[in-house]
């Protein structure tokens, strides 16, 4: 296989195209084989109509050749380059983040406020109708400052907290390190980049290769001394597992990709060890639980319906839904915002028939799609787990997660 | 309070999301099993048009007699019927109520040959009482072309015709979805109708992705006419339907499926097959259960594979015997097929793949489709029915035991 490219296998036989999520809704997207495979192949570069990938990967999971489709459009689209103000943006979530959380009650007032919106929506084509996260009074890094640590545990974990994590929802990344600190781990959040992948989706293929560059640097050091790296968003570890080596051909990508951990996997790995016995309990709490894409990607299963399911008194609906359609900054985008909804819809059909009263996952970006298209607000699934854990974390300020938590109470949860 | 167990170990593990990988799954969970379906990819049912047709024209005692050995044989004619049957409910269930027929139902295939399927999708044409018929193609519409085939006794007239939304003509899938919507569908009767001139039927390439047979009826009852669809060039709607609302409906039934990363190992011991194991995008995931459904599909498929002259079954190391004599045929299209591609794993009459001794390998792991050989791709029509069949009796197989 080593002699071949990686597009050699494609048989043509289509099904990337059936399975794309775009592809339905968009009929002028030219879909993933052609984007892929058959653009490599013939080495025609990125087409017309590539931003219409929203990179969510379901071709590479439907493959049956293992045809890495989404990489290779990945690698068409970074040779793009950013083509307007807004995906230069977009592409710099830290640098936005840095920002915005000096600023914070500012930035979070304009982002409600219509005239601003507008602005936006007119200037920098990012819809006006899409409800933008907000960004937390200081970051998660500025809090973790402030943490006491305990001194030892079983195993070294290096967070990687991702700029949503960092930026806008520190108190989740609070909930992270208070279950991996519950499963004896010593977490240390080391100095770290975004992981590249907004500037690889929005073509900007140098930024993403500096962010990785400066990532593999800070981050390798501490895989030698025999951290372990656990990221909490499913597509922050998607990149560091694979896009590094994939799409960015950092030859030191391929060592360091063994060695990160998706949180899910990773909490799966350690329960296996060390059942952690929870110390509440629910009365048939249902809970929907949406799969990222960016999960089914790794090949990891999905580690977190197997953990929910060992949680007492939890009933686990697995919405199997596909893509929600906000893929990262995609829906976001005016000229996309129509077409991220109509992807979501499924999703947002199978929350509305699963009868549960929490909806969880565990990416960000489709947390965010999920309050869109339904207007519930969904959890981490780690929050949840770590309510059962004891319930009181080691951090002051759980402000949004608790308010998620007092949803689930109404529904007779003895929390 | 006790921990609950994390939910890894499964009563049944089925490789391969192909129709024997779900018909093994369908049996299973009829019979209160706890089912993991575990694949690559998505299966090649996506490709397929739809029809299924047994060997022989459906003389299966006739063809027990002449291949003795073939897995269709070894289960036995009655397993084979009653597992049409399971599939023909199957498709009601979800929605594509296929027809049944041993008889035999002349349809035409996407390059407008005619070919005898026993079960035939409600979308796909059935040519026992067409006279006269009109092709449609939509000009623009670069995978499918309506040339007009010679059939005895059929008169066949065919056309281009404008689609009205030539955007939607980019692919099958892209064309689905249009002509999923009634207004769309409107226009098209206009277009189509001045062509009809009479003709039984109108075949088109194509109906819709989500409703095909609400699509189907709003044309018939707008022409005045039936209608039917002919499956284009891969992705065929007709396998990409049959695929996904089977895989929707085996869910709801309670089957787990983790698609996407293969299958690489077995971990066995004494004789039984303890867990296998997939290769993830940086390390590997193991999964155990009670039993397991090797259901990969053959050479083309990827269930098979032809390594330093030999031909293997790559997950438990199985080696085919090679055939008497040769690999292939010299001619491309060798009416009799090429051994390569008929081969497959020599089971018993419980589908367990057999070692050199002439026993089963292992008590707990059962084969079915196209790993078992007996199908010829290239110009044999029973892979279906192979997988369906078989794919039903390996699970059988599991609760026998």
């Amino acid at each position: 296989m080593s002699m071949l490219a990686d597009f050699e296998p494609c048989l043509k036989c289509n099904i990337c195209d059936t399975a794309c999520p775009v592809l339905p809704e968009h009929p002028e997207f030219p879909g993933p084989k052609r984007l892929g495979p058959e653009a490599a192949r013939l080495k025609l570069g990125p087409l017309p109509g590539i931003e219409y990938c929203d990179g969510c990967g379901l071709c590479t999971v439907a493959c049956p050749s293992e045809i890495p489709v989404a990489a290779l459009i990945a690698r068409a689209k970074g040779q793009r380059g950013p083509t307007q103000l807004r995906d230069r943006l977009l592409a710099h979530p830290a640098r936005l983040g840095e920002l915005a959380t000096r600023l914070a009650p500012l930035v979070n007032w304009s982002l409600r406020l219509r005239p601003a919106r507008w602005l936006m929506d007119q200037v920098l084509h990012l819809d006006a109708r899409r409800t933008l996260p907000s960004y937390s009074q200081g970051s998660f890094r500025m809090r973790w400052r402030r943490r006491e640590h305990p001194a030892h545990g079983q195993r070294q974990v290096a967070f990687f907290v991702g700029c949503f994590g960092m930026y806008n929802d520190p108190a989740l990344s609070e909930a992270i390190v208070s279950v991996l600190e519950r499963y004896g781990c010593q977490v240390e959040v080391p100095v770290q980049m975004c992981c590249g992948l907004p500037a690889l989706a929005n073509g900007d293929q140098a930024s993403a290769r500096r962010y990785a560059q400066r990532n593999l640097a800070l981050l390798l050091p501490l895989v030698e001394q025999g951290y372990h790296i656990v990221s909490g968003s499913p597509s922050c570890g998607l990149t560091l597992k694979a896009d590094y080596v994939h799409v960015l051909d950092l030859p030191q990508g391929k060592e360091f990709g063994k060695h990160v951990y998706d949180l899910g996997e990773y909490l799966k790995m350690l329960s296996a060890d060390q059942p952690a016995s929870p110390v509440v309990t629910s009365d048939n709490l249902r809970v929907a639980y949406h799969t990222p894409c960016h999960i089914r990607l790794q090949g990891i299963g999905r580690p977190f319906i197997d953990l929910l399911n060992a949680l007492p008194g939890v009933e686990v609906v697995d919405l199997d839904a596909g893509c929600c359609g906000i893929a990262g900054t995609y829906g976001l985008k005016k000229e996309k915002y129509d077409l991220a909804m109509k992807m979501g819809q499924p999703m947002a059909q199978a929350i509305g028939q699963s009868g549960a009263s929490v909806v969880l996952s565990d990416c960000e970006t489709c947390r965010m799609q999920i309050k869109e298209a339904t207007g519930l607000q969904a959890m981490h699934p780690v929050e949840l787990i770590q309510r059962f854990a004891g319930g009181t974390p080691r951090f002051q300020a759980m402000s949004d997660p608790c308010v998620k938590v007092k949803a689930a109470q109404r529904t007779r949860a003895k929390f | 309070m006790g921990v609950r167990p994390l939910g890894t170990s499964y009563d049944l593990v089925i490789i391969g999301a192909g129709l024997a990988g779900f018909m093994a799954a369908a049996q299973a969970l009829a019979s209160g099993k706890k089912v993991l379906v575990v694949a690559a990819g998505q299966g090649s049912v996506t490709l397929q048009h739809g029809g299924v047709s047994l060997p022989r024209s459906g003389n299966l005692a006739a063809f027990a007699a002449a291949t003795p050995r073939h897995p269709l044989a070894l289960i036995g004619a009655e397993q084979v019927l009653r597992s049409l049957e399971h599939f023909r409910h199957l498709t009601q269930a979800i929605g594509l109520p296929y027809a049944l027929d041993l008889q035999g139902i002349p349809t035409l295939t996407p390059t407008l040959g005619q070919r005898l399927v026993h079960l035939l999708p409600p979308t796909l044409a059935d040519l026992r009482q067409t006279e006269s018929l009109l092709i449609v193609g939509w000009r623009g519409f670069w995978d499918f072309l309506p040339l007009a085939p010679r059939l005895s006794r059929i008169r066949i007239r065919s056309r281009l015709v404008d689609f009205p939304h030539p955007a939607a003509l980019a692919n099958a899938v892209a064309l689905g979805r249009a002509m999923d919507q009634p207004a769309v569908r409107q226009t098209i009767a206009q277009a189509v109708q001045p062509h009809l001139a009479g003709c039984q039927l109108g075949l088109f390439p194509q109906l819709g992705l989500e409703d095909p047979v609400g699509c189907q009826h709003h044309l018939q009852s707008l022409l005045g006419c039936p209608v039917a669809e002919l499956p284009a060039l891969p992705p065929s709607l007709p396998g990409t339907r049959l695929w996904s609302r089977l895989r929707e409906h085996l869910r709801r039934q309670g089957a787990r499926f983790e698609i996407g990363h293969k299958v690489v190992a077995a971990r066995t011991q004494g004789g039984r097959c303890h867990a296998i194991t997939v290769h993830g995008l940086t390390r590997d995931v193991t999964y155990s259960a009670q039993a397991f459904v090797l259901a990969t599909g053959g050479l083309i498929g990827g269930g098979l594979q032809f390594q330093k002259g030999e031909l293997r079954e790559p997950i438990f190391n199985l080696v085919v015997p090679p055939p008497k004599d040769g690999w292939t045929r010299r001619g491309f299209f060798d009416p009799q097929g090429h051994p390569l591609f008929s081969l497959g794993l020599v089971v018993d009459r419980r589908l367990r793949p057999l070692g050199a001794n002439g026993e089963p390998l292992y008590d707990n792991v059962f084969a079915c489709g196209e790993v078992l050989g007996g199908g010829t791709p290239l110009t044999g029509q029973s892979a279906e029915a192979l997988a369906i069949a078989t794919g039903e009796a390996a699970a059988r197989s599991v609760h026998a035991g």
